[in-house]
């Protein structure tokens, strides 16, 4: 070997170090950017997956997509439901048997570790008997073990470490869209029954409240009868008694008669019309005339804009309203007056009902509207404490809001939205 | 500079024009409507049945958007179509794909690291764009060989025809290159 040999050959090795480097270094890149590629694949099956709430659509996704992830034959799903199991083939071949863990002995080892596999070269599972290379990730759900993935190929030794963590993050994926589409079916059942139930509840409501009438009439005419055929003959504490149960077979049929309404509410049509709101606030009046009169109640009514709902329902607000505000005058009132007014709003049109009663103390305003709330615990005022609720629930229905202000001692205003009329279209209420 | 007006938003008047494009800020996550689109907004119902058009081949279907944007790098390389290469790159990095893996795309697509299920796809989808009378049996075959359905096949063809058709259309027009 001369000099010169001996001179070139450090730099000969430096150069093959150097060109050794290069290609791992290349080697490497090119298997991150690989990775890259996956992974970008990877958050667009994630999204997708995530996006649906429906078992079979997210197992489609799976089925289509996985592929461009992981290459494989077949891919399988087990899912453990209730106390059962079921794996289902998403892609290739062969269709599933029953799962029987004592033929597949991979899946057992999954499902009791609960830890994923590779199997490099061929399979205990008669199932997958004809793949020699899979891999088979745990899914998990907050309580546990769930289920499980598996990728499998005709190819041996066709998995590396690489492949399991993208599978592994596949199966992070799919566990969370398994859990939501789960837990969103179970609110649905859920929602199903609570809906079943409340229906039942309604009907009961409806068929009590119906057959009561009947008797109370019967009890109300006897009442009547028994005071003009037998006034002469009782002592007048007798007459008194018999007048009392009278008068409580009305307040009676005055609350079956709510109950019928809210049944009725939960349970009418949805069309709407353009509603002349004058007319029904004037039919309203109409049916307390005799009320206003005796107790001397100033009633001033100013211009009302139209609304968009169902004249009868609008009407039996009013009606409420104006019940409520006769009720609760006052008998030392000095001053007695009910104000009904209406503005148009932007996308509402509102109205008032107030009055110069007793006012209503501000720990009783928070549940005024609740089923069984009686403004106030006053004596010889008949009700149960329904009207409101019935009031908030058709304003619900009718898409506006209500509200109340008052000051105790000084007088109430109730208030309440609803569409205007222009909001209207062909008897439907646009959106 | 591009032979047609590119309509920016406040431009707008069209009530159609103007729900694209919000489709377009919405869908297409690039953040801004790219001058292909802006360059269709006077004429709303061809923009329209544009966006629709990439929409149902692009962001719908099967195959990830990610192998579609890569047939649309190759078709676009091979049309040495400036316009559509560049937003193509841009959305596939928007996804996530590394820099390296798109030069290799572009430089030396052979020598690119994709799996060999992904390269197959691709070089099915530029044989589409590029040469579609040579499409034999055998190229679909190719395509089922590596587990794509007929829908999946489907998808490839409708996603060549598509960013032909675009860049067909950019190149005509010289439409300038998005500040992206």
């Amino acid at each position: 070997m001369s000099d010169g040999d001996t001179a070139a050959l450090p730099r000969q090795l430096e150069a093959l170090d150097r060109e050794q480097l290069l290609q791992t270094s290349r080697k490497l890149l090119a298997e991150a950017d690989a990775l890259s590629s996956r992974i970008s694949v990877l958050n667009e099956i994630g999204l997708a997956i995530n996006e649906s709430l429906d078992l079979e659509r997210i197992e489609h996704v799976i089925a289509k997509k996985a592929k461009w992830l992981l290459d494989f034959d077949h891919c399988s799903v087990c899912l453990k439901e209730d106390d059962d199991w079921r794996i289902k083939t998403l892609f290739g071949g062969p269709e599933p048997e029953t799962l029987d863990l004592g033929k597949m002995p991979n899946l057992a080892q999954v499902i009791y570790t609960p830890r994923p596999v590779i199997i490099k070269a061929g399979s205990e599972s008669t199932f997958l008997k004809d793949y020699a290379s899979q891999i088979i990730i745990p899914l998990m759900a907050e309580s546990g073990f769930m289920g499980a993935i598996c990728f499998a190929t005709t190819e041996s030794n066709r998995y590396t470490r690489d492949d399991l963590r993208i599978g592994h993050m596949l199966a992070l994926q799919l566990s969370s869209a398994i859990r939501n589409a789960r837990n969103f079916a179970e609110l649905q059942v859920t929602q199903a029954e609570l809906k079943m139930r409340v229906e039942e509840l309604d009907a009961y409501g409806h068929t009590i409240a119906h057959d009561l009438k009947g008797p109370l009439g019967n009890v109300k005419l006897r009442a009547e009868m028994f005071s003009m055929k037998f006034r002469e003959q009782v002592p007048e504490a007798a007459t008194k008694l018999v007048a009392g149960i009278g008068q409580s077979a009305d307040q009676m049929t005055q609350m079956v008669n709510q109950l019928l309404t809210l049944a009725k509410l939960r349970t009418g049509d949805e069309q709407f019309t353009p509603v002349n709101v004058r007319k029904v606030v004037d039919a309203a009046l109409e049916r307390y005339s005799h009320l206003v009169e005796t107790k001397g109640i100033h009633v001033e009514v100013s211009e009302l804009p139209d609304a968009c709902g169902q004249a009868q329902w609008i009407e039996e607000i009013f009606a409420n309203l104006i019940s409520n505000a006769i009720k609760y005058m006052g008998q030392e009132n000095a001053t007695p007056s009910i104000t009904i007014t209406g503005t148009s709003q932007p996308a509402a049109v509102r109205y008032e009902v107030r009055d110069t009663g007793i006012g209503i103390k501000p720990e009783a305003q928070g549940s005024l509207f609740e089923m069984f709330s009686r403004v106030h615990e006053v004596p010889d005022i008949e009700g149960i404490g329904l009207g409101l609720s019935i009031v908030s629930r058709i304003i619900t229905r009718l898409r506006g809001e209500i509200g109340v202000e008052s000051t105790y001692g000084e007088g109430t205003t109730f208030w309440f939205t609803l569409p205007p009329a222009t909001t209207c279209v062909e008897g439907e209420l646009s959106p | 500079m591009a032979t047609v007006a590119l309509l920016e938003k406040e431009q707008l008047t069209d009530p159609i024009a103007l729900r694209v494009y919000e489709e377009i800020l919405n869908e297409l996550g690039f953040g801004i409507v790219p001058n292909v689109f802006k360059s269709m907004a006077n004429r709303p119902k061809f923009l329209e049945a544009n966006w629709n058009h990439f929409r149902s081949t692009i962001l719908q279907g099967d195959i990830p958007r990610t192998l579609k944007e890569m047939v649309g790098v190759a078709i676009s390389q091979a049309n040495k179509s400036e316009y559509a290469l560049k937003v193509h790159l841009h959305g596939l990095s928007a996804l996530g794909m590394s820099e390296e893996v798109l030069q290799a795309l572009v430089s030396n697509f052979d020598a690119c690291p994709l799996p060999e299920r992904e390269k197959t796809m691709i070089r099915f989808g530029l044989k589409i764009a590029t040469q579609p009378l040579t499409v034999t049996e055998a190229d679909y075959e190719s395509l089922r060989k590596i587990g794509l359905d007929d829908d999946e096949i489907f998808e490839v063809v409708a996603t060549a025809h598509l960013f032909t058709g675009i860049n067909q259309y950019t190149d005509a027009i010289k439409l300038e290159i998005d500040a992206l």
